[in-house]
């Protein structure tokens, strides 16, 4: 999980530490739709999680997207990246 | 859905892209991000200028652009079109066919078949199948594909997720009967159920345009535009893209018995570099055999990128030598088709300006 927070904050152009788990996705002033196409593809790159738009449309904080993406793996059995 | 074609080919590709070009960086006051953000996205996705018709230049009058050069050079004989197809989203009307307001102005035989094609990004590989079947009619012999499109025009300029990617081009493409016998192999998928992921929702008789559908509003992603505007979900076709494009070009290249490093070049649609570097690493291509800075330099002219793609990294190269392509679009629809093909010994393969009506005026 921390490992997603830090490649999450890279991509957000933020420091490691300002993105948790309650951290809402909108706070970032890099979550419009094409910041947040580096981050899907990035889960979907490194984690093997396709993230959909209508999923993404209905979670507002980094928290559940971890979760998305950790339940796509547990279910497809690929190791933490 | 697969399709084999024999004895044809490409004979020659010209592209036509407006003079005026705007730079990212001189309209990044336009949007509703901070300015260090915006060019930030700048280098990530692969954004830097574009080429857009100014005011009251339509897709016809980019395709009589091309068409009439090529007459005048005696690379294009009025009277040997037998088909001409006008791909395009931005027609001059929505009556009569654009394809016939060309077919008039150029003064061409009463003894063709021109057609309408309502297409975008997919645009290229699905005019070349109509263009190949047509070529199947022994009353057929040569087919004019022309992609022309000004999605600028559509676009609202505070759409940062649009606006600064799209462009406005056309391109002119001559399909002909061949002596050689390789087979072209083709396919094609359509997934209507996307149909809402990239479209202008009014302006049609579903939703005709009103004062309301024309009011810009702050849509939930940041940026400005109304309901007369180009809307894409630039993360639906992400995905699209993702899931659906390395299957597809799969299922071609094994049907045509060819493997991934037989093919010299990956002529794909052109939505910007990230997506194209992303793609080109899931199907296991050498970034450089796959081209990714269209947009960057022209910006996305929907189904023209191919044909731009092609003639920005060969050009003339491809008067002389031939290369094993494979071509694929992906985009409105959602539509997604490519196409495996030896291109080559053309008779012309260049780039040209199209001049502003008036100069300095945008």
């Amino acid at each position: 999980m921390q490992l997603f927070f830090e490649k999450l904050a890279d991509l957000l152009g933020v420091e490691a530490d300002e993105v948790q788990a309650e951290s809402t996705l909108d706070s970032f002033d890099e979550w419009d739709s094409l910041g947040a196409l580096t981050v899907v593809s990035m889960i979907d790159e490194d984690y093997g999680v396709t993230v959909l738009s209508e999923e993404l449309a209905r979670m507002s904080t980094v928290g559940e997207l971890w979760q998305k993406v950790h339940a796509g793996q547990s279910g497809s059995g690929v190791d933490d990246a | 859905m697969n399709f084999t074609f024999r004895n044809m080919r490409v004979g020659g590709l010209l592209v036509v892209v407006p003079e005026n070009e705007s730079r990212y960086a001189d309209e990044l006051d336009n949007y509703n991000f901070p300015v260090a953000n915006s060019r930030k996205l700048q280098n990530v996705i692969g954004i830097d200028r574009h080429r857009l018709v100014t005011e009251g230049t339509c897709a016809s009058d980019l395709a009589l652009f091309g068409m009439r050069y090529l007459i005048d050079r005696g690379d294009l004989q009025p009277d040997e079109i037998d088909g001409l197809i006008l791909v395009t989203e931005t027609p001059d009307y929505f009556m009569p066919p654009t394809s016939s307001v060309i077919q008039g102005k150029l003064g061409l035989s009463q003894d063709m078949w021109c057609l309408d094609l309502n297409q975008g990004c997919a645009g290229f590989a699905v005019g070349l199948i109509q263009a190949f079947m047509m070529l199947q009619q022994e009353a057929i012999n040569r087919v004019v594909l022309v992609n022309a499109d000004t999605l600028t025009r559509t676009c609202s300029p505070q759409d940062r997720n649009a606006y600064p990617l799209l462009g406005d081009a056309a391109s002119v493409a001559i399909l002909e009967p061949s002596e050689h016998s390789e087979t072209i192999h083709a396919n094609l998928q359509m997934d209507g159920t996307q149909h809402e992921k990239i479209m202008i929702p009014a302006g049609g008789f579903r939703l005709p345009c009103t004062p309301a559908t024309a009011q810009v509003e702050l849509a939930g992603d940041g940026n400005f535009r109304g309901q007369d505007h180009y809307h894409m979900d630039g993360i639906a076709v992400l995905n699209f893209v993702q899931n659906q494009i390395p299957p597809l070009i799969e299922d071609l290249l094994s049907t045509a018995e060819t493997s991934l490093d037989q093919v010299d070049w990956f002529m794909f649609h052109q939505p910007n570099r990230f997506m194209l570097e992303k793609l080109a690493d899931k199907l296991g291509v050498p970034r450089e055999k796959l081209p990714n800075d269209v947009v960057e330099h022209y910006g996305n002219a929907s189904s023209v990128t191919i044909p731009t793609a092609i003639t920005h990294t060969l050009g003339t190269a491809l008067t002389e030598n031939t290369y094993t392509m494979c071509l694929c679009g992906f985009g409105v629809g959602l539509t997604c088709s490519s196409l495996l093909l030896q291109v080559g010994a053309l008779r012309f393969c260049e780039m040209i300006d199209y001049p502003s009506p008036q100069q300095g005026t945008v």
